[in-house]
């Protein structure tokens, strides 16, 4: 395992890079914009993700053989970066790593070749509902239920944070039996499925999508794969820490455009007759930043390294929770001091909503409590230690 | 591979660890021939012991405003000063110094040399600890004679020799430190079981030194996987052909796995609770009391070597290019 950029990874770099410099940070705030003023929650931009899937970003993780790039999360996390240095609120964790992945491990023949295509194309959008109220990044957290009677099973469920519910054309569901986890894929236009669009903090599309009594029918709502398989709850699982690592990447992009913006307010702000860049007190607190991010950016490689990588065992499967863990804590501590100190660094206009920092600043807070904040991630570390 | 072996074993770097690492080097880079074949075999065999005369009393951090002098009389330079923080001074057989040759001067007017500690006028004094002994000393210098022929480099053109060699100071530093820091968890965990407790679902049962064991335990893989990444990096250069010199990536390894390290050493006497407040005394484990001093002698990790604060500027000014 080799932490540095084969030369086909640099060109998917820059690549991404280029992609959404060309588009710009500034799109996040027009889409905001947009939804306000017509009372709705936020989107993310259609075009822009047919574009995406024009370059089969949405297939990156999916198999030749399925009709995807093949290729693994070490060069997925470098879409992810460059995404996150300009915020864009596109779903490619939610929706191309997460959703797509999951459908790839855990759905059946039929259900794969149904929604595969469609998704690679951009034509669809699959959101992945597994997070509750009180779950707090915990897939198994778990109080959707599924009730069985006279040979019917309806769902019941409430499920919020659901990166791009509200634009999503399917879904996949877990709820709990006494058996355990279970998984669903259920359309949209199922009865009995309400989608809320939520307008948070970091105007990133997300919603809250309530299954009251959905019926299983084996055609627009059936069980992910087989039925209450462990197989299915272990590919789950395993979507969800990809997803994990590729949002740690997002985040990664974030903080080291925030920091990139800072220094060139630093280069050019002066006051005192001076530039403010000379000022030790600031000099040093952009130096610690920049350590921060370097330690994130070392813990992000190794996690989508090792996630591609089998797991063969309790020892390999440990090593991988770990390496996910270590990613996302640290990245969730480091996106928040970064973004706090580009604020501070900035002055007054750093709280205005006249710059873009403070939409870095939002994102970093959302991001931290997404799939298990640093707390949960590091209690999970110890757990795996043991202790 | 000496190095690791050493560090695996918890050992300290040896004496030869200046000569091997910091002088020899210097000599290939910039040494005459003869001063090569004089010196090189006998530190490549280890019969020669080094120590380093760089700072002074006023010289700390600012290392270029040193004054011990070194002044041109015919055919040989009479040195005075004193020199601290020498490492063991008291055992070794040479020492390469910096000294000023031209005091109208700042950084061009140091001089390189090398110079017998048998040589009449130098006395050394070891410097005791907060944490006890250690191999530090000061080193006097009262009308020493040193000879033109031991100068490495020219006269007034030290500087550029001394940088180079706090270059490999650095590498050899952050090698050093980066093994010693890793492979502790485990450690804390088992002290933490011993001295605070462990509950029926086999967490430690304190929650916040459980969490700052985890912490210190994320953060050193973090560091590691760091160090990898660099070196990694270095690998792969020297691949394509490009030159692999450690950068200022030295300054995040220094700045962090020191900060790291102390923050271990605390919460390991933390854990230990009465037990690691010990000085000496068969009241007091073995282990615990070296637990105390490792405690006490780590606050001078962030000192030396280059202040947290000096990495942070270089940081701030190489690496991130601010004004």
């Amino acid at each position: 395992m080799e932490l540095v950029l084969t030369a086909e990874q640099k060109m998917i770099s820059e690549a991404a890079v280029a992609f959404f410099k060309e588009r710009g940070a500034g799109r996040l705030r027009m889409l905001r914009d947009e939804a306000r003023a017509e009372g709705r929650a936020p989107t993310f931009s259609r075009e822009t993700w047919r574009e995406m899937a024009e370059l089969g970003w949405f297939g990156l993780l999916v198999p030749e053989a399925d009709g995807g790039l093949g290729l693994g999360l070490p060069e997925a996390v470098l879409v992810l970066e460059a995404a996150g240095a300009k915020l864009a609120s596109e779903p490619l964790v939610g929706s191309a790593i997460y959703g797509t992945d999951a459908l790839v491990r855990c759905g059946g023949a039929a259900q794969r070749e149904r929604w595969l295509p469609r998704l690679i194309a951009g034509e669809a959008v699959i959101a992945v509902a597994t997070e509750e109220a009180r779950s707090r990044g915990d897939l198994t957290r778990c109080e959707a239920r599924a009730e069985t009677a006279d040979g019917v099973t309806r769902l019941f469920a409430d499920k919020r944070e659901v990166i791009a519910g509200a634009e999503a054309d399917v879904f996949i569901v877990t709820t709990r039996r006494e058996t355990g986890l279970e998984a669903w894929l259920v359309e949209r236009v199922a009865p009995g499925v309400t989608v809320t669009g939520l307008d948070r903090v970091d105007a990133f599309p997300a919603a809250r999508v309530v299954l009251d009594g959905v019926v299983v029918d084996g055609a627009k709502v059936s069980a992910l794969g087989a039925l209450g398989a462990q197989s299915t709850v272990n590919g789950l699982s395993l979507a969800r820490e990809r997803a994990t690592v590729a949002l740690a990447a997002e985040m990664l992009g974030g903080m080291a455009a925030s920091l990139e913006m800072t220094l060139r307010y630093l280069h050019e702000r002066e006051q005192f007759g001076v530039k403010i860049g000379t000022f030790q007190a600031l000099r040093h607190r952009a130096a610690r930043c920049y350590v921060e991010i370097e330690l994130a950016r070392s813990a992000i490689m190794a996690a989508a390294r090792q996630c591609d990588l089998p797991v063969l065992d309790a020892k390999s499967k440990a090593r991988l929770v770990q390496a996910v863990s270590l990613a996302k804590a640290r990245s969730s501590d480091a996106y928040d001091l970064v973004a706090a100190e580009a604020i501070q660094l900035h002055g007054g206009i750093g709280v205005t909503d006249e710059h873009v920092i403070g939409f870095y600043y939002k994102r970093s807070r959302v991001a931290a409590a997404t799939f298990g904040d640093a707390s949960f991630h590091r209690d999970r570390w110890a757990q795996v230690a043991g202790y | 591979m000496l190095q690791s072996e050493l560090v695996r074993l918890r050992l300290p770097p040896p004496l030869i660890g200046f000569g091997l690492a910091m002088i020899g080097p210097t000599l290939l880079e910039f040494g005459t021939e003869a001063q090569k074949l004089e010196h090189i075999p006998k530190i490549v065999q280890g019969e020669i012991r080094w120590c380093q005369g760089y700072s002074e009393p006023g010289a700390g951090s600012d290392l270029a405003s040193l004054k011990t002098s070194a002044v041109l009389d015919g055919d040989r330079f009479i040195i005075n000063g004193q020199k601290v923080w020498t490492s063991y001074a008291e055992k070794a057989d040479w020492i390469f110094c910096l000294v000023r040759t031209n005091t109208h001067a700042k950084q061009a007017g140091i001089t390189f040399i090398l110079i017998d500690m048998e040589t009449p006028g130098i006395t050394t004094r070891p410097i005791g600890l907060i944490s006890g002994a250690s191999p530090f000393c000061e080193v006097f210098f009262s009308d020493v004679v040193a000879y033109p022929k031991d100068v490495i480099g020219e006269v007034d053109r030290g500087w550029t020799v001394a940088k180079a060699l706090l270059g490999h100071e650095r590498s050899m530093v952050g090698e050093v430190f980066a093994q010693s820091v890793s492979g502790g968890e485990m450690e804390l965990v088992g002290l933490a079981r011993e001295h605070v407790g462990v509950g029926a679902d086999g967490r430690v049962t304190d929650p916040l030194l459980r969490d700052h064991i985890i912490r210190v335990a994320m953060d050193e893989r973090a560091f590691m996987l760091t160090v990898k990444r660099i070196k990694d990096g270095m690998v792969a250069a020297k691949r394509e052909g490009k030159r692999a010199m450690p950068g200022h990536e030295s300054s995040i390894l220094k700045l962090f796995g020191t900060e790291l390290n102390q923050r271990r050493r605390q919460l390991a006497v933390e854990i230990l609770g009465a037990a690691g407040l010990g000085w000496s005394g068969d009241d007091y484990a073995p282990g615990h009391l070296a637990m105390t001093r490792e405690w006490l002698r780590s606050r001078g990790n962030t000192i030396e070597g280059g202040t947290s604060e000096i990495q942070l500027d270089i940081i701030a000014k190489h690496t991130l290019g601010l004004p």
